[in-house]
Formats: C-alpha cells, structure tokens, sequence
C-alpha cells in the first residue's frame, strides 16, 4: 500500500498538468488522509529554492477569502497560461506572429491583473517579471531565442505550481499562506531580472545621485501627460544636464547589449549557400592533401596540411551547427499534444523526455513534427489503455511514453516508446491476407509483419476515432520521414508497448560516402550503410541464373546485386571475382553490391540533380569533385527497391 | 437606477467590478471584449450611463472600442481601465474621448468615487 503510494507520488514529479495532477491528489486524498501532508510537502519543497529571501511580513495578508474568486482566478488562469504554453512554442517557428505575441502578452498581463485583485502577491509579481520579460520579445528589443523560450516556459509552470497550491490546500486561505511563504518567488525574479536587467533611465540617475524619489514621481506625472521622453522632461525641468542624460542612455544601452548583440540575423538562403561552399571547400582541401602530400614529400608541408584540415573541418562543423535548432522545442509541442490527446480520449499519460538538446537541421525538424504529432496521438489512442485496464493486467493507472532523441553517427535516432498493449501480429496478418498482400504468415519476422502497417491503407482499426482516424496512415508518416531522408520502424511486444524508432540525417547537405568506380562513371555510397567491404574467391560464390551472384559469408547467403547493371552502365566488372563488394543492410537483410573498385572515402556535398534524374529513384543528388568530375549519390532504399522489382529478386 | 456597462476581459477582474457596482446599487452590463461589447450595443441598444473599459483585451481593445462608441455616441462617460504597463495608452483614449481612467488594481472606495464623480458631472 505504502510503496503504491510512494509510486504515486513519484509520477506526480514527471506528472505534467494540472488535471492529472489534481486527479491523483484525489485518489490519494481518498485512499489514505495521512498521506496528504506527506504529498503537500513534496510537493512544495519541489518549489522551494535554496535561495532564501524572505517576504515582507504582510506580504499575504490581502488574500482573498472568497473562494468563488480565487475558483474563477484559478480556471481563468491555467487556461491562459496553458494557451500561452502552445503559443510560445509555436513563436520559435514563426517569430513574427503578431497575433500569437499579443496573445502571450495578454495572458501575463491578465493573471497579474487579476492576481493583484486577490492578494495573491506572489502570482502577481512572477507574471509581472513575466510581462516585462515578454514586453521585450514584443519590441524586439530582445530575440526570442532558445534561452529565452525556455525561461518564460519554466516561468509558467512556475506559477502553474503556485497556483496549484491554492487547490490542493482546498481554498484554506491559512495553509495557502504558509505554503506560499515556503515557495521562494525571488530567485526565479532575479533570473529574469538577469535577462530584462536593463535599468530604467530613472533609477540610474537615481543611482548617480542626480534625482531622488520625489523628482521620478514628478517627471512620471509629466510624461503620462505629454508623452514625452524621462530624459527630455528631467532637462526641461532642469533636473539634470543633458551630459548626465547621455551617459545615463550610454549605460544602459550598456546593459541592454550583453543580450541582444550576441546575434545577427542571416536569411536561410544565405546559410545555405555558405554550406554548399564549405562543403566545396571541404572536398577540394581533401584532394590538394592527397594531391601534394602524393608529390612532395615534406615535414613542414604535411603539417601545414594538417593543420589546415583542421581549420576547415571545424569550420565545416560550424557551418553545420548554424542552421541547427535543438530538437527540444518540438518536444515541448509535443508534450502539449499529449496532455491534449489524453485528455480527449481520458486516458492518463505520463511524459518522460530525453535528448531535448540535440540539434538538427531547421529543415529537417520541420518536417519531422508531423510525423511525430501522429505517431504520439497512435500511441495514446491505440497503445496505451483505459486506467481500468491498466489496473486490471497490473499496470500503473497511467501509461508512460517516453520521447528520445540522440545522436548515432552521421544520425540523430528519435525513439517513441509507449507502455501500451502492443500492436496486435494477428490483426495485422489476418489484415494483409484479406488485402491479398500475403497467403499465410509462415516466415514472416515481425518487423515484416509490422511493416505492412505503413503500406497505403492498411489500417486495422475497425471505424475511426477522432484522434488517429483522419484519413492520414502511417505511410504518410514514412513518407514525410523518407523525404528527409529518414527511416522508421516499429517494435512491439504484446502487453509490453511498441516502440517507434526514427533515424534521421543531421544534415541533408553533406554525406560521408565511399567514391567508387562502376562502368564509365562514379558514383557514392552513403558511409553509414556500409557493414564491410569485401572481395571474393571462387569458392564462396554461386552462380545464379540470369547472371547473378550468391555469396556465403559469416554465415549468411547473400544476394549479390552488380551495380553496373542496375546503374546501366557498359562496361562493368561482371565477374564477381574481380569486382569488390559493398555489404550492407537494408530492412534487416544483408545485400551485397558489387562495384568496380573503391576510390577512398570523402565527404561530399550532394546537390540536386535537377529535372533530368529527379524522378531517378537510385540517386539522390549529384556531387562534382575537385577536378571537375562528376559523382552520383546512391540512395540505398531506391537502388535495391528496384532491384528487387527488376529482378523479381524475391527476398 | 444607473446603468454601468463593464467591458473587460478577466473574469476575476469583472466579477469584482460587478460585486462593488451592485452593492452600490448599480445595474451592471457585461461583456467579455470589444467586439462582444459592439455586438451588444448594436443589437440591444441598452441605456447606458457609464462605460468601464479595460485598455487591453482579445477581439478588440479597449481604445478600439472607445473610438467605435465615440462615433455615435460622444456624451456617455467612458471610463478606462488600465495598468502600470499601460499607462502610455491613456493619452490615445483622452485624445479619442475618454473620461476618465483607474489603474489596476484599484480599491473599492477610490473606484466608486470615480464613477460616481463622472455620473455626477454627467447629471
């Protein structure tokens, strides 16, 4: 009983909104009264800082006693800072949105209003700092940078929390004081007061002793009236000199700096040019390294080379970054769609994130949300159960669904994990035999078996729900993940969960590939999928028909497919004997590509192919080395998809 | 008995202006923001002796809202509602009509000696 409890308790601290949050106090509240205070103290001493400064002696005395008030304040308020929360979000990607600004804006603005009504102190002056903070991002005088986001969302769970202790304390206006007063407002304000820090024109010429209290009063009158500037008016009335005005403006533009001028703004395009160049950069480097390091040899030559590959990776890596946004602040997103979606459909969700900071291209995170947004909603929908199930097959109340990404390789890998019921194998079988995709499932993998799931169509759900049934499958999710480059599976485990995992490119822009030789022309394979490079004997190889090859290595048969003829080319290597091969997988089956000879391994800079081969599936972008040459990328889906057509390669 | 048309956005903030109001015997008028309040107007057309407008609300603000009253109707005391962040709004509101103004938060008696001062101006 006691360890349900402690488990209990243990959710609440990932446990995102205030529902949920509220629904668990009340069973708890139920089960066992004791627990209560237990759960109050945890629950506040999270707030607590360990900065302590301590509030004015009367600084709740005004609270209000009227429970209908504070009721309305508390509805009135979670639904702006819940708003506020999707819309602050939402303004990373579209900065300039007027609409979503005012919005933000509107919510501080309006809890403060309201809080100042009621006494609540502490709510008022958190969305006062909040406001002001804001009114900054409102007059672009600050950007809103990741920093910043981050910041005013924490601020609102701040004061979500705040205003949550006024619930859980059941409107009784002594307990809410005294767990206020244990909650430390100030470190979180001088945070934010880092940030806005910049002082008022007044308070540091107040600070040099030029004006005291009562000239401010008197000069803010004025400049209600006339509209003025301080400065201006603290002249006329002869105040102060118009030297000691400038020095106060140099001051605080000072101040204000320390923000604002860490950034310059640079168009997409611009940034994208000067990518493509360092990648140009990059491979000529490599070759005048290979080139001179050939001809000369030279101590002093070898360093300098070095030394100036290293200049150009790091620029390269720099480069790189610049167009790269942390993957977190889709997450965010997400975690608002998933309270959401649970809520729609009463289902209880815990949010369990990882991987916030990891950076991606802007490019590829924009496409990656919507695919995203509809693998959660599956997940809470069709994954995670009903509370009364969950109880009943001996599973906490509330589902969990973990969110992660993180960096392998050339590729960032973003993984979904519910603790649902599983995806149903037979369903899906029974599914695909009545479409005619297969007779039976004899010899079907899982994974095979779960990829029909993102075939066009295939949707075992009988009728649709309001939250996965839109006319939108899966296949468009893989088809938004493949038009990034990207791949997805699904693993799942019957009573345990499923699990999607993404594998995305960093960037679209350059590869790691082996240049090799095929026919007449280059071409490049994309590092990452490379397992081995091998070369063959006799004695390893069958011979098919058709001219094709089966090779027994480590244990496996494996399909040989001669690149020269999927590629078309004339004259290729067809006896496997001289050819090399690339081994690689693909969906869990190993293949082998046999290519003429391998040229080296080089970072490249893919570029499109234009019309001509657009509609070519086997590339997926051309690359001109330094000496003018041109090189095709491979893109490995394409290229044994239509082997396998073809060929008929039946595997 | 002198009617009080309330126009803000916050419910907490309404309700208080509502209670005071009607404690003084007042009847009071509603509305959520600007365009609500327009709608009202237009459709109602209710007897108005004063107006409470808060300067910052969705929809419609509370200066937009004055200039659109003002268009037909110059003589009913407008009241603005505002606060320490906006007080640089209250020259556009004067320059488009306004009464009078009280910054939030206010206290019951200072409140009600504005109205009653501008009703009495009015009479």
């Amino acid at each position: 009983m006691i360890i349900d409890v402690l488990k209990l308790i243990k959710e609440l601290n990932i446990k995102e909104s205030y529902d949920e949050k509220k629904e668990i106090i009340d069973s708890i509240n139920l089960l066992i009264p004791q627990i209560n205070s237990i759960l109050k103290k945890y629950f506040v001493d999270e707030l607590k800082h360990k900065e302590k400064k301590e509030y004015p002696e009367d600084f709740f005395d005004n609270i209000t006693t009227d429970k209908k008030m504070l009721q309305d304040f508390i509805i009135e308020s979670l639904e702006h800072l819940e708003r506020a929360q999707v819309d602050i979000v939402d303004l990373e990607y579209d900065p300039t949105n007027k609409d979503k600004i005012d919005s933000i804006f509107r919510a501080f603005h309006s809890i403060k209003g309201s809080a100042s009504f009621l006494g609540l102190k502490n709510i008022e002056e958190v969305s006062h700092e909040l406001e002001n903070l804001f009114s900054m991002v409102r007059d672009s005088k600050l950007r809103a940078t990741k920093e910043i986001i981050d910041k005013i969302l924490e601020g609102i769970e701040f004061l979500k929390n705040i205003i949550n202790v006024i619930t859980i304390n059941d409107f009784n206006i002594d307990k809410i004081k005294n767990d206020f007063k244990s909650i430390n407002i100030y470190s979180y304000i001088s945070e934010i007061r880092g940030i806005t820090g910049h002082k008022k024109i007044g308070e540091i010429l107040k600070e040099e002793k030029r004006i005291d209290d009562e000239d401010i009063q008197e000069i803010l009158l004025e400049q209600i009236e006339t509209k003025k500037k301080f400065g201006e008016i603290a002249v006329e009335k002869e105040k102060v000199t118009e030297e000691d005005i400038k020095t106060a403006v140099a001051k605080q533009q000072e101040e204000l700096k320390k923000f604002v001028s860490n950034y310059v703004k640079v168009s997409y395009d611009k940034l994208n040019e000067l990518i493509d160049n360092v990648g140009e950069l990059v491979i000529n480097q490599s070759m005048i390294k290979q080139k001179l390091s050939n001809m000369i040899k030279d101590v002093e030559l070898e360093r300098i080379l070095n030394s100036f590959e290293q200049i150009i990776t790091s620029m390269k890596n720099i480069v790189i970054s610049m167009g790269m946004i942390p993957i977190g602040e889709i997450f965010n997103k997400l975690k608002v769609v998933i309270r959401n979606t649970a809520r729609e459909v009463n289902k209880i969700v815990n949010i369990q994130m990882e991987g916030e900071e990891t950076e991606l291209d802007k490019n590829v995170i924009e496409k990656i949300y919507d695919p995203l947004v509809h693998i959660v909603r599956n997940a809470i929908d069709h994954g995670i159960e009903m509370p009364d199930e969950r109880e009943k097959v001996g599973k906490p109340r509330a589902g969990l669904l973990y969110i992660g990404a993180s960096h392998r390789g050339n590729n960032i890998e973003i993984v979904i994990r519910d603790d649902g019921a599983g995806i149903n194998r037979e369903k899906i079988i029974n599914k695909a035999i009545s479409m005619g995709l297969i007779e039976n499932s004899d010899n079907l993998s899982d994974k095979e078996v779960f990829n029909f799931l993102f075939l066009p169509g295939f949707s075992t759900k009988e009728g649709v729900t309001n939250i996965s049934g839109r006319g939108v499958g899966l296949d468009v999710v893989k088809k938004n993940i493949e038009s990034i480059k990207g791949k997805v599976e699904i693993e799942s485990y019957k009573g345990k969960g499923t699990k999607f995992i993404i594998k995305i490119p960093l960037t679209l822009a350059i590869i790691e590939g082996f240049i090799t030789k095929v026919g007449t022309n280059t071409y490049i394979f994309p590092f990452d999928i490379i397992e081995e490079i091998i070369t063959f004997s006799d004695k390893d190889v069958t011979k098919m028909g058709d001219g094709d090859y089966m090779v027994f290595h480590r244990g496996k048969h494996i399909p040989i497919v001669l690149a020269g003829k999927v590629l078309k080319e004339m004259n290729y290597k067809t006896d496997i004997k001289d050819a090399i091969v690339l081994v690689i997988e693909y969906d869990n089956i190993p293949y082998g590509i046999a290519v003429d000879s391998v040229l080296g391994k080089q970072e490249t800079v893919i570029k499109s192919l234009g019309i001509l081969f657009a509609s070519n599936p086997v590339f997926s972008g051309g690359t001109i080395f330094g000496d003018g040459t041109i090189g095709f990328v491979i893109d490995v889906e394409g290229f044994i998809n239509s082997v396998k057509r073809k060929e008929g390669l039946n595997i | 008995m002198k009617t009080v048309f309330s126009v803000e956005d916050s419910l907490v903030v309404r309700n208080i202006i509502k209670q005071v109001l009607q404690s003084e015997g007042f009847n009071v008028l509603e509305a959520e923001n600007g365009k609500q309040a327009l709608e009202i107007i237009n459709s109602k057309k209710p007897k108005v002796d004063i107006y409470i407008l808060d300067v910052n609300m969705p929809e419609m603000d509370g200066i937009t809202l004055l200039g659109e009253i003002r268009k037909f109707d110059t003589t009913t005391p407008v009241v603005m509602l505002t606060t320490e962040t906006d007080k640089s709004k209250i020259m556009k509101a004067k320059g488009l009509g306004a009464t009078g103004w009280i910054i939030k938060p206010f206290e019951r008696e200072p409140f009600l000696k504005v109205i009653r001062m501008l009703l009495e101006k009015e009479g």
